[in-house]
Parts: structure tokens; C-alpha cells; sequence
């Protein structure tokens, strides 16, 4: 069977002459790969690689055949991590926390990420103005609003960060509960989390609001999770590819039961019935790997806790009435309890969620472990004995507490191929680029995984060896990658959502809040078109 | 024993010469080594282009014993990450010299440059002469510096000597420069004459004998004298504990204080 490519797109026939033939005889064809959730780029990720520089100590890159060169283990450098991603057989990626004031740095750096298509969430969780309009109750406003603040920054979705608790901790509280008040605005995280899932859904963007719940990486949050996900039940079904109306990000790391590090253990179970009893949920994994990580998130409250239990360096930021964050270098080890529960858990989830297209494969890159571990995901997804093999080296009173042994089910490879493409990719609302089909854009990975004809999980070392580096990428319809080396320049899209919507009372409002509280000027805010690389707006530009 | 003898041709620019060391050279042929990679500038070089390469007992075993002639400060990460074996430098020896070394032995017969034995884990560097700053410190993040084996200078050591260094020992024969054992967890330090400023400054633990003088902050607090005996003289170390900034439980024995 030929798979024809022309002008960047699958098509029946070739219309030119002297194309290039790749032979692909037994190997394994997929559509290049979409991660829904990695920190690559971006202010956070920037302050990660001056706070870490030893990481970048193990991973080099240097200029010899032509390409950049780069380095970082963690958080590689812009050029690297398009080469690693595109090594891995990606093609789309999507950075999941955008502070709108930095997103003109997140454009900056993904500029420099070569071969990948980026699409980037904006954070409005904790933004005082989106707090004050569902305080005042002025939702059609809120609506508007939302939708200039994506066009302003030029961000594709919204991303929620433990709504409410960065504004609560600024003023040295808590907030444990989604029904706690968040102090001085009167409203609590689940009105944000209702009210912008609603406007989500309201004006239509391609993917629905990611929620990173509040109490996260806390013993005993899975009840926070599953509450925060019913908080959105009765807005129904949203129209377009994906139908989900929230999206849990890193569930492995909201999915816990116990009160406290000693009686910590996994809320799989729970949380992994509601998903599959609910039709409006979508997650990713958050998977951890046993290794060294920069962890870095906007949650600033978890960070801080995080680096009360480590007791080592680590970044706090305060993005003026917007977000915050926090960085804490951090050791995911096997012989610790809590991490391996951690690690546990990720797995669980995905073995016991039923449906392949509620889920796509992350570790949160970098939080839980690097995005170049995905191959070893997908070995522990499709082994059971391999995964039996970790779980011999890991805590031993971990080891008597997880359900993961009991668990006997292994995916196919048709099942891993929709958890790290198809699923994301039509979570994001990109459906288009990771199938193969005729008019469809021509996103490919060419793998070699051995005998094709014999079960592909049997060999877990020659299975991650194949995965880990792709014979070729082709995206666009151009060779970019070939046995791991750069072939050729090229830049893909950036996508974003949003438009100008010509409202006085807008106007008003943001004015309002440039002359009040923001440092910068709005002309200043708004990241223009030529700061993008090859910007595409999903939505309609202007609203009446 | 097979020895290989590099005579250093002389190259105006720094070059990266990681790649010398026992552990990678092991039972390699001649022709091998010759397309060994040496880096310089932007630019991929052979060992033969910068080396005129000999060879003593071609017996098929392992090297023992590395040999570098006319070698310069130029001449940077030679015997990086080396487990076994022994490097002799006639000559000075650039940065990096032996960093991340686990084991094996290098003997310097001139004088080293900066992060010399930087994060070594074990085995042993003699030098001759005098070294640059950082020896045997961390690398900038990481938490650890030397963290085993044994670096001996005849000559003096400039800044930041044993900087967070975790175990094993440092032994200087003359003067250290200033932030002696800086942030030092473990492990001891030695110095036969002075120290500058800062000495022990925002150590943890550890050791710092100095048979000198030398100027400590205020973080320590005298507990006692120690008599001992170095090279047939008795001298009265008085000892102090510190750095009380990080609530530390280093010991610095020292001559006489210097304010």
C-alpha cells in the first residue's frame, strides 16, 4: 500500500514529477504526535534554566551537522526541544499556562522551536478581572472579555490553575475546598470553574477549559477532583471534535486519598469510575517518571508547600493581578513511598479509564519527568510484565497498597496510537492534523518496532529503543527529521483563538483595569500578529 | 604496561581534550586513537592533528599510563570523567583538569587552571605547582562539589578552594586565596601556610586545618585548642566551630587568626 503526499496534504494521485520514495516496508506508520500538556517554552520555563543549570550539564547538543545546538535535561533550550519532540515523531505541542503579560515571552521562545505546531492555554484563574465580572455577574461582558484576552495574547484555550487558591495564598491564606471564598472577591473556585466552562462552551473555542484542580499533589484531593468535574455537569455536551466540556490536566496528580503523607494512597478508583460513568470529562495523565525534574507549575501555594518538603533552592513569582507560580527542583525516587503511590496512580488511571479517547498520555512535562520518557509510558500501557518488573524495584509498603498488579489489562498499539494522537488531537480540536486521510494534513511518524506480524509489547527494551527515535517525520509533507537528525528548516503554525469584539462597555472595563492596576499600557499587552510565527485564528477575527 | 606518549603539537586556541584519559583510550589500536574527537573553536579536530602520538609496549591491553609533552594552559578537560589508570601532564594543564573523576591517578608537573578535580568522586590528583580557583568545587547549581579522593598541591591555590565540598581531602603546601571551603559539607582541607578572607564561610560540616593565618567570620565560635605535629614542628591550633549562619557544625583549626 502507497500513502501519496503532495503540496504538505494526503491526496490520491501525484500531479508532479520524480517524487521521493521512502520505503517503509514492516514498519510502523503513524500520524505524528500531539502532546496536549508540556512546559516547554515561556517565562516559567526560562527562570527553570537559570535556577537549574546543572541540568543543563546533562544534555548537550552540539552544531556539527548544521542544526542548533542546545542544551537542557528538563527544560531543553527552544531549538533542542523542537529537534526532541520531532525525534519522538511529534508534530503538534501545546504549552498549558500562558500568564497573559508573558505571553509575548511564550511567543518569543516557541518561535524558536522548529518543525512543531504550538498551541498555548491562557491562564485566568486567579486573573482579578475575570473574578470581578463573575462576582458583579456581568457574564455577557465576561464573555467578551474572555474572548479579547485570547485575541490579545493570541492563546487557543483557557487553562484554570486551582482557581482562586494563588490570590488567596498572595494574602498568606488557603483555599482547601472549591466552596471556600476566595478573600476579597466573594466568589468561590467553582463559579470560575462553572462560569468559565459556560464561556467556554458559550463561544465556542476548539477545546474545552483544562482544569488543574484545586488541593493538587495534596493526600485526599480526589474528592476536590471529582466535585470540581460535577461542578460542569449540567452544561452538557459542547459542539465541534471534541465534545468534552472540562479537561482534567494531570489527573494523576489530583487522584489521592489519605490524610496525610503517612496514609497517603491511590483515589484511582474513584476518580477513574466518575470518568467513566460521565461523558464530559477528558484527562491527561501526569505521569511520573523515577528521575530528577525541575517541577514547575502556576500553582504558587503547591509549589511553596513542595519546597517545604524539599528544603532546597526554588522560585516564587507573582504575576501582577493575573497568576502566579512557583519552580522547585525535585527527585521522583522508587524507595519513597509517596512517589511511588505517585507513579502508581498514573498508571491506574489509564488502565482503568475504559474508553482510549478520554485520555492522552503526558508526564505534565517537566513536572512529573521528561516528554522523551513517553516510550517507557506506553511499554509499562502495553506489558503488564514489564510493569511487574518496576514494581518489584520499587517501596515496599507501596508495593502492598497499589491496585496496579491486580490490574491485567494491556493496551494494543491501536489503543496507544489514539492515547498520544488521535485523542489528543481531538481534545484540542485539531482532529485534522493527526489522521491520516486524503485532504488531511501530512503529519507522519515512521517507526521501526521489529517484526510487525508479532505482538509489539512482547520486547518493552525494543519497543521504547523504536519509539524513543523515529526512522522519519514528515510534517507538512516535508522529511524533517530522518533516524534522529535534522534534515531541513522549517517552522510550523502557532494557532490561537479569540477576536476584537467592538464593545464600548469592553473597552470601559479594560481600560479601567490598564489605569488601575497594570503596569503596562494596553497598546504595550497586546501581542501583535508579527510576533507570532505563522499565527492561525481558529475563530472569526471580529464580533459584532 | 602499554603507555601512550602525546607530545602537543601547540595550537593558539583553547581545545577540548576530553576524550584523553585512560578509561576511553583502554585497548583502542594506534590508528583508533589518532580519529579520537578533539573540539576547538565551533570546529571537530582529530587527537593527530594536535598530538604527535607514540606508543611504548604496543601489547594488547589496556592503557596504563598517558604521557602528555609540551603541554599548556590551552589544553582544557583532560582526564574528565577518568575511572582508571594514570596521566602524567610534563607541563601546565588547562581547566576542568580531572573533573568528574571517579578514579585513577594525574601528576602535573606545572601548574593547573580553574575547577581542577571539580566534582570528583575519587581517585587522585598531584600537583606540582600552583592551581587556579575552584579546585575541587561544584559546578555552578549543582550541591555537591568533591565528593571523594584526594587533590595535592605543592604551590598555592587561588579563590573559592573545596567550594561546598562533601568528602574526601585537599592538602595545600602554600597560601589558598580567599572563601576557603565555601558552603563545605564534608570531607577535610589542609593548608600548610595561609588562607585569605572569608575563610569556612557558610560552612556545614567538615574540616579546615590551616598552619597560618587566616580571617574567619563572625558565624564562629572558639571551642578549644588541638596540638598537633607537622613535619617535626608542634603548633597550637585553636579550634572553631560554624558557620552559625547556616547552623553549621564545621571545624576550622587554625594558627593564628588574622583580623
Amino acid at each position: 500500500m502507497d500513502i501519496l503526499i503532495e503540496n504538505g496534504v494526503f491526496v490520491e494521485r501525484i500531479k508532479g514529477r520524480d517524487p521521493i520514495v521512502i520505503n517503509a516496508e514492516r514498519k510502523v506508520i503513524l500520524p505524528g504526535g500531539v502532546d496536549l500538556h508540556s512546559h516547554f517554552a515561556g517565562s516559567k520555563v526560562t527562570l527553570g534554566r537559570l535556577l537549574r543549570p546543572e541540568e543543563h550539564r546533562l544534555r548537550h547538543q552540539f552544531g556539527n551537522s548544521g542544526n542548533h545546538i542546545g542544551t537542557g535535561w528538563a527544560t531543553p533550550t527552544p531549538f533542542l526541544c523542537g529537534y526532541l519532540y520531532s525525534k519522538l515523531g511529534y508534530a503538534k505541542i501545546v504549552e498549558p499556562a500562558v500568564p497573559p503579560l508573558k505571553a509575548r515571552h511564550t511567543h518569543e521562545e516557541m518561535r524558536g522551536i522548529p518543525y512543531m505546531d504550538k498551541m498555548s492555554l491562557l491562564l485566568l484563574g486567579n486573573s482579578w478581572i475575570i473574578m470581578d465580572l463573575i462576582a458583579q455577574k456581568r457574564l455577557k461582558l465576561l464573555e467578551k472579555y474572555v474572548l479579547w484576552v485570547l485575541w490579545a495574547s493570541k492563546t487557543y484555550g483557557i487553562k484554570l490553575v486551582a482557581p482562586g487558591s494563588g490570590e488567596a495564598w498572595a494574602w498568606g491564606k488557603s483555599i482547601t475546598h472549591i466552596d471556600d471564598e476566595i478573600p476579597n472577591f466573594s466568589i468561590t473556585p467553582k463559579d470560575i470553574i462553572y462560569n468559565l466552562a459556560r464561556v467556554n462552551k458559550e463561544i465556542g473555542l476548539k477545546t474545552p477549559v483544562h482544569l488543574h484542580t484545586n488541593n493538587l499533589g495534596s493526600p485526599g484531593n480526589y474528592q476536590t477532583t471529582i466535585d470540581s468535574l460535577k461542578t460542569v455537569e449540567n452544561l452538557g455536551l459542547r459542539d465541534g471534535d471534541s465534545p468534552f466540556i472540562i479537561h482534567l490536566v494531570h489527573a494523576q496528580f489530583s487522584s489521592y486519598k489519605g490524610d496525610s503523607w503517612k496514609t497517603f494512597s491511590s483515589g484511582s478508583e474513584e476518580v477513574a469510575a466518575y470518568i467513566n460513568s460521565n461523558s464530559h470529562v477528558s484527562f491527561d495523565l501526569g505521569q511520573i517518571i523515577f528521575s530528577n525534574t525541575t517541577t514547575m507549575t502556576a500553582d504558587g501555594a503547591w509549589q511553596y508547600n513542595l519546597y517545604r518538603l524539599t528544603g532546597g533552592k526554588w522560585i516564587n513569582n507573582d504575576v501582577e493581578n493575573e497568576t502566579a507560580s512557583g519552580i522547585v527542583p525535585y527527585t521522583f525516587k522508587r524507595k519513597n513511598y509517596v512517589n511511588a503511590i505517585q507513579w502508581a496512580v498514573g498508571l491506574e488511571l489509564a488502565l482503568l479509564v475504559k474508553d482510549p479517547w478520554k485520555l492522552a498520555v503526558t508526564t505534565d512535562h517537566p513536572n512529573g519527568g521528561v516528554f522523551t520518557s513517553y516510550p517507557v509510558i506506553i511499554a509499562w500501557l502495553m506489558n503488564k510484565k514489564f510493569r511487574e518488573r518496576t514494581i518489584e524495584k520499587i517501596n515496599s509498603k507501596a508495593k502492598h497498597i497499589i491496585i496496579l498488579p491486580s490490574i491485567d489489562r494491556e493496551y494494543t498499539l491501536f489503543e496507544t496510537v489514539i492515547v498520544t494522537r488521535s485523542a489528543p488531537a481531538r481534545i484540542m480540536g485539531v482532529k485534522d492534523g493527526a489522521t491520516i486521510g486524503i485532504g488531511k494534513e501530512a503529519n507522519l511518524a515512521i517507526y521501526d518496532l521489529g517484526d510487525p506480524e508479532r505482538d509489539l509489547g512482547e520486547n518493552p527494551v525494543k519497543l521504547i529503543k523504536g519509539l524513543s527515535s523515529a526512522n522519519y517525520n514528515i510534517k507538512n509533507g516535508l522529511i524533517v527529521m530522518k533516524n534522529g537528525v535534522p534534515v531541513q528548516d522549517f517552522n510550523g503554525v502557532t494557532y490561537y483563538s479569540g477576536g476584537v469584539n467592538e464593545s464600548e462597555e469592553l473597552t470601559e472595563l479594560v481600560d479601567y483595569y490598564f489605569k488601575e492596576y497594570y503596569t503596562v499600557e494596553k497598546e504595550n499587552y497586546i501581542v501583535q500578529k508579527g510576533e507570532v510565527m505563522h499565527p492561525v485564528n481558529v475563530l472569526e477575527e471580529v464580533f459584532k | 604496561m602499554r603507555k601512550i606518549i602525546l607530545t602537543f603539537k601547540g595550537h593558539g586556541r583553547p581545545v577540548l581534550v576530553y576524550n584523553i584519559s585512560p578509561s576511553v583510550f583502554r585497548s583502542k589500536s594506534l590508528d583508533q586513537l589518532k580519529k579520537l574527537e578533539v573540539k576547538s573553536g565551533n570546529k571537530t579536530y582529530q587527537l593527530k592533528d594536535f598530538f604527535i602520538i607514540e606508543e611504548e609496549e604496543p601489547v594488547i591491553e589496556p592503557v596504563e599510563t598517558i604521557i602528555i609533552e609540551n603541554s599548556t594552559f590551552n589544553l582544557k578537560r583532560i582526564g574528565e570523567k577518568m575511572d582508571t589508570g594514570r596521566i602524567v601532564v610534563n607541563g601546565d594543564a588547562g581547566m576542568h583538569l580531572g573533573a568528574y573523576m571517579k578514579g585513577g591517578e594525574i601528576i602535573v608537573n606545572g601548574s593547573v587552571d580553574d575547577w581542577c578535580g571539580a566534582e570528583m568522586s575519587g581517585g587522585m590528583i598531584n600537583i606540582l605547582e600552583n592551581a587556579g580557583n575552584f579546585l575541587g568545587a561544584n559546578y555552578i547549581g549543582s550541591l555537591e562539589g568533591m565528593r571523594g579522593g584526594v587533590i595535592k598541591v605543592e604551590g598555592s591555590t587561588k579563590d573559592f578552594t573545596g567550594m561546598r565540598m562533601a568528602g574526601g581531602a585537599i592538602i595545600v603546601k602554600r597560601n589558598c586565596g580567599s572563601f576557603l571551603g565555601y558552603y563545605m559539607v564534608n570531607g577535610e582541607i589542609t593548608v600548610e601556610a595561609s588562607s585569605g578572607s572569608e575563610t569556612g564561610s557558610r560552612m556545614r560540616g567538615g574540616v579546615i586545618n590551616i598552619y597560618g593565618s587566616a580571617e574567619i567570620g563572625v558565624g564562629f565560635k572558639k571551642v578549644g585548642l588541638n596540638y598537633i605535629t607537622s613535619e617535626g614542628k608542634k603548633l597550637t591550633l585553636h579550634v572553631f566551630r560554624g558557620d552559625s549562619i547556616e547552623s553549621g557544625e564545621g571545624e576550622i583549626r587554625i594558627r593564628e587568626v588574622s583580623k
